[in-house]
């Protein structure tokens, strides 16, 4: 068995935490002595002021595991800024973190742990920060597919943060003709398009993925500048099941989404 | 003898100062205005006002000449601009290729022998509209050949909309272009009669379904010296003199104006070519004769990318037509409007401007040389003034250049690389070996055309555009 | 003979210098852009982690924290310049906590000191983030620039940072009426700029419908088509009689829009009114709210001596289903007058060449091949008694 489990199990125990939050952050590190161990522990604490913590160390997986007291999941992502900073520094790091939260402490049982661990040893690439999502009873699949077709970086990159933090799986097509080809392999359950699109515009996406529709159909969410009475109205008639022009907000885009695709 | 070839040369090597110092006033007015026009652009929010239900709405006018191999790609990059809400019309001009057939399959276009047409202007027979409901901003004009500016007159006529864009079929708009050009036109609608866009050189640039992708210089001469000419007379000319309100030309590869006025002074002349400085000199002269308060501008941040002739052969017939172009307007209005000060800044300062400096440079310029080299071969001592001539045009020249390039580095920086710098200035300085002698003989030869035409009064051609006239970029007027 | 050469040779060694001087700042210039947009590039790259983790935790509760350490200037700028990119783009929960965090960065401080700056162009730079980070503190001060800066386009500028940055409607006021005083005819503009506030335009618009300058009029017009407002209808119907023939039209526009307006007696007014304009929207509006009981009307102002009225006329009645298809084919039997009979023909025809194209609406199909069908059994009766009459 891991050596990060008993240390978890001692940590809760030390700090009585059954119906407290707490969080948890695994660093894929090098080889570390107990000694730089206990260095980065001091480094962290002065990062953490006050914050309650304890450190771990595994030498077989060289994972370095951090548990933090009554920290939810941005606390918790945010404090893995910084375990990640000191660990470069110190050129320490050897691969990426995986972090999760538990809003009870109860929840963070040795089986979900022993996941973690396996995740962020499968885990590719260096210092990229990745997020744990637990389903407390065990369901893997996702919430839902979704094709974001999009000219614009900003909103692609945050959608793609957001709405994969929701659990949905999301793709991104940077014009026209892309989302149909991509539409075209995935057959997602949602199509968010804008219609300003280079190549090929919203409007003959649509049309194209109307003309596709064999199976059940996907749902179709306009995002748009747009904010003529035409284009509402032709959209809708091209079979958009929403309309919502930018500047938007988040929280609504995702209530629609989900009342779409449950 | 020797005297006189002693004057005349000096006098040339004034004329020389003289144009550069005018043009580098002008550019100081551009210097002044480079910031606003950065902050302006860099601060409004395009992509927001591209959806915004209160941007006038704009018909864009496409005249096509034998255009079939690119017609569709240009199409197609036009109906997908950022703009609210705008109409492409395309013209065929009576093309001797397939350029009508490739457009009705490519868009599936049916003939529709009932569209409304507005017979405000006389055209050219139109032999049918054609349109389909599944693109419905698209139209397609066949006509009887009548030249560009008939069948600019065409597509007026059917337009839709209070604001029209003329568009050449070679040229590619910027996804953007448009809605930066109606930023400017909203914050002064009431007295904008037209506004140009930046056009830039293709050559060189990577460009994937329609769009510009990657920005770079062109590889071979001639595109690269265009280029360079193009920069200077866009960014150091224009900028300046529409900050005085003396700008006399509009490039006709891409424009927007005010229907209401152009449909009052006539729409666009047929016959020559030049149709682009007609119009806006025709414009001037109705709003200043009217009384109206008015302004031509300029939005060198519209940009709109075209190919430039790449062999001599092609340029040359470009450059004379626009020798002959400009002629025509310069004696059709300048007896009219020069120094009259009912014509204020334009009778005053851009006619004169344009006619001693512009059309009467070949003159000035050859003969100048030849005096020179007449009073040098006669006196061999006194090489050097030969010399000086030649420096004072080449240092003014790369002075300007530097400018040019200097306004480009504050405010656009369309070429990232340190080395686009570097390569920019040895061309602005190559240019003065043989390009720009070659140019002034063009406009020279351009100007002899236009005479011989006129004398043959009646068997002038109707269509200003033969097959080997085919790049049809606009009239540009770089200082030659 | 010396002179004018001499004068000449100094004239190239001033050229010379000018040139050089011009080349040492063109590449001064282009290496500090050039080590700018490294440092952007670089910084960005070190924020990464940091950029994701305020996009992850929009809705959460708290605040969301400033990056850990101590950051340069420069790199403010540059986190700010990506905070701004993603404020724009979002309303809710989501932007109040980005600009909590602007506001903790300390980025609004810095800003409103800027508004103060000597540089011109550094104001602008100040007043643009401010809209943007819809800082109510920069109020007064954006309105002082746009009183003394009056020269230029920045005047928009600073109009849209107060837009966005104003919380209350005297303000917004006071903002467009310096815009108006600076330069009539852009209320199109306004009303766009005024689109980005946050709070509601609408009594904005109702007041200044109600004011004696008629460019102030324009903007609530215009601002009222898209925020209706109730307890209009008497201002309204006054301003349609405006001096104004601008004016006149916007109201018309206006009441053109909401079918409660189209009483019979303002319908027949308005298409019997002396401006062209008037009568053409008028015409085009029947059609499109598909008001079929001004059938008889229609069928009047199709006689227009305005191409645009007689146009805009026909085209409504081939849109309000088969009863004006009808009219617009009893119009080819009882007009006289052959254009208005070409006219009409030429809308029939397109309204008929419609179904060569496959639509998608059943509905529309439908009107469609009953339009058709009257066309035919129509054409085949005015025939024969065509052929009849030549007998």
């Amino acid at each position: 068995m891991n050596s990060l489990i008993p240390a978890f199990h001692q940590f809760l125990r030390a700090y009585r935490l059954e119906h407290n939050s707490c969080g948890i952050i695994l660093a894929a590190c090098k080889q570390l002595s107990p000694a730089s161990v206990s260095d980065i522990e001091e480094a962290l604490q002065q990062k953490g002021m006050g914050l309650h913590m304890q450190l771990a160390y595994d030498k077989n997986t060289r994972l370095l595991a951090v548990y933090l007291e009554g920290q939810n999941r941005s606390e918790t992502h945010f404090f893995s800024l910084q375990v990640k900073d000191i660990l470069q520094e110190r050129g320490l790091l050897a691969g990426s973190l995986l972090i999760a939260s538990f809003t009870e402490s109860k929840q963070a049982t040795s089986y979900v742990l022993q996941r973690m661990i396996q995740e962020v040893l499968k885990l590719a690439g260096y210092g990229e920060i990745k997020l744990f999502f637990h389903h407390l009873d065990g369901r893997e699949e996702t919430a839902g597919s979704i094709l974001l077709v999009n000219h614009d970086e900003t909103v692609n990159e945050f959608l793609q943060i957001f709405l994969q933090q929701k659990g949905y799986q999301v793709t991104i097509a940077q014009d026209g003709m892309d989302g149909v080809q991509k539409y075209q392999e995935l057959f997602p359950d949602l199509v968010i398009t804008d219609l300003n699109l280079p190549i090929m515009d919203g409007y003959q996406l649509m049309e194209r993925i109307r003309q596709q529709q064999t199976g059940p159909a996907s749902k179709i969410v306009v995002l748009t500048d747009k904010k003529l009475e035409e284009d509402v109205k032709k959209s809708f008639a091209l079979g958009a099941s929403d309309y919502i022009t930018k500047p938007f907000s988040p929280v609504e885009l995702a209530a629609r989404v989900k009342r779409l695709i449950s | 003898m020797r005297d006189f070839l002693l004057y005349y040369g000096t006098f040339a090597i004034y004329y020389v100062f003289v144009i550069n110092s005018l043009y580098l006033i002008i550019m100081m007015f551009s210097f002044k205005n480079i910031m606003g026009i950065l902050k302006s652009s860099l601060y409004s929010r395009y992509q927001a006002l591209s959806g915004s239900p209160h941007v006038p709405p704009i018909s864009i006018l496409v005249p096509a000449y034998n255009e079939e191999l690119t017609i569709i790609e240009n199409v197609r990059s036009l109906l997908s601009l950022n703009y609210p809400e705008y109409e492409v019309i395309v013209i065929n001009d009576g093309s001797g290729d397939e350029t009508l057939n490739v457009l009705i399959n490519e868009f599936n276009l049916q003939l529709s022998h009932h569209a409304a047409v507005w017979p405000v202007l006389k055209t050219e027979k139109v032999r049918g509209v054609y349109y389909n409901p599944a693109f419905p901003h698209l139209y397609l004009i066949d006509k009887d050949n009548g030249g560009k500016a008939d069948s600019l007159n065409a597509g007026i006529n059917l337009s839709h909309y209070p604001l029209i864009a003329s568009i050449d079929a070679d040229s590619l708009l910027e996804k953007d272009a448009l809605i930066r050009i109606a930023r400017v036109y909203m914050e002064n609608p009431e007295e904008t009669v037209a506004i140009g866009g930046d056009i830039r050189i293709a050559n060189g640039c990577k460009i994937e379904d329609g769009i510009v992708s990657e920005i770079r210089l062109p590889k071979k001469l001639l595109p690269m010296l265009q280029s360079i000419e193009y920069l200077k007379a866009f960014l150091g000319g224009r900028i300046g003199w529409s900050a005085i309100n003396g700008l006399i030309i509009v490039s006709g590869a891409f424009g927007v104006f005010r229907k209401d006025y152009v449909i009052k002074v006539g729409g666009y002349r047929g016959g020559y070519p030049g149709e682009d400085m007609n119009i806006i000199i025709k414009l001037h002269k109705y709003m200043l004769e009217n009384k109206l308060p008015y302004r031509v501008a300029f939005c060198p941040d519209a940009v709109c990318w075209t190919q430039a002739p790449d062999t001599w052969k092609i340029l040359g017939s470009q450059r004379r037509r626009w020798g002959r172009g400009n002629l025509k307007n310069m004696i059709e209005y300048g007896q009219h409007m020069v120094f009259r000060p009912k014509y204020k800044i334009f009778g005053l300062v851009t006619l004169p401007y344009n006619i001693l400096f512009e059309t009467l440079n070949p003159y000035f310029r050859i003969t100048g040389l030849l005096a020179l080299i007449g009073y040098v071969l006669m006196d061999m001592t006194q090489a050097n003034i030969l010399l000086i001539y030649g420096a004072l045009n080449i240092l003014y020249g790369f002075l300007l250049g530097i400018g040019a390039l200097l306004l480009e580095e504050i405010a656009f920086r369309r070429y990232p690389r340190f080395q686009d710098i570097v390569k920019m200035l040895f061309y602005t300085i190559l240019m003065f070996f043989g390009y720009r002698q070659i140019g002034v003989i063009w406009r020279f030869l351009g100007h002899i055309e236009y005479l011989r035409n006129n004398n043959s009064w009646g068997t002038m051609t109707r269509t200003s555009w033969k097959a080997e006239e085919k790049k049809t970029i606009s009239s540009l007027e770089v200082r030659g | 003979m010396e002179t004018p050469l001499t004068i000449a040779v100094y004239m190239l060694y001033g050229l010379s210098g000018a040139a050089v001087l011009g080349l040492l700042v063109l590449f001064v210039l282009k290496l500090r852009h050039l080590a700018a947009e490294k440092r952007e590039r670089v910084c960005l790259e070190k924020y990464q982690d940091y950029f994701f983790y305020i996009q992850a935790y929009g809705e959460e509760e708290g605040r969301l924290k400033p990056p850990a350490g101590v950051l340069t200037r420069s790199e403010k700028r540059i986190i700010q310049k990506k905070l701004i990119s993603l404020l724009e783009r979002f309303t809710g929960v989501h932007r109040q906590k980005l600009l909590d965090l602007c506001d903790d960065l300390g980025l609004v401080e810095m800003d409103l000191k800027r508004l103060n700056s000597w540089w011109k162009w550094s104001r602008v730079d100040a007043a643009y983030n401010l809209g943007m980070m819809h800082a109510e503190q920069a109020v007064p001060g954006i309105i002082r620039l746009m009183k003394k800066d009056d020269n230029d386009a920045s005047m928009f500028i600073f109009a849209r940072a107060l837009a966005k940055c104003a919380r209350k409607e005297k303000d917004l006021r006071e903002m467009v009426e310096l815009l108006v005083g600076y330069r009539q005819n852009c209320q199109p503009l306004i009303v766009d700029i005024l689109s980005d506030s946050q709070i509601d335009t609408g009594p904005l618009f109702a007041s200044l419908v109600r004011e004696e300058d008629a460019d102030l009029v324009k903007v609530g017009l215009i601002g009222l088509t898209s925020h209706v407002q109730p307890g209009m209808d008497s201002i309204l119907d006054q301003l349609v009689n405006s001096a104004d023939k601008e004016v006149r039209i916007k109201v018309v526009k206006l009441l053109c829009r909401d079918i409660r307006y189209l009483t019979k007696r303002n319908v027949s007014l308005f298409l019997s009114h002396p401006d062209w304009e008037i009568r053409s929207v008028m015409a085009k509006a029947i059609g499109e709210l598909g008001l079929s009981t001004y059938i008889p009307l229609l069928k009047r102002a199709v006689k227009d001596p305005h191409w645009w009225v007689a146009r805009n006329s026909m085209n409504s009645l081939a849109q309000l289903q088969v009863d004006g298809f009808r009219a617009l084919c009893s119009i080819m039997e009882e007009e006289r007058d052959i254009r208005i009979r070409e006219m009409a023909n030429q809308v029939i025809q397109k309204e008929l060449e419609k179904g060569r194209f496959p639509t998608i609406d059943l509905e529309q199909q439908i009107t469609h091949q009953q339009k058709l069908l009257f066309y035919q059994e129509w054409s085949r009766k005015t025939l024969s008694t065509a052929h009849a009459l030549e007998k």
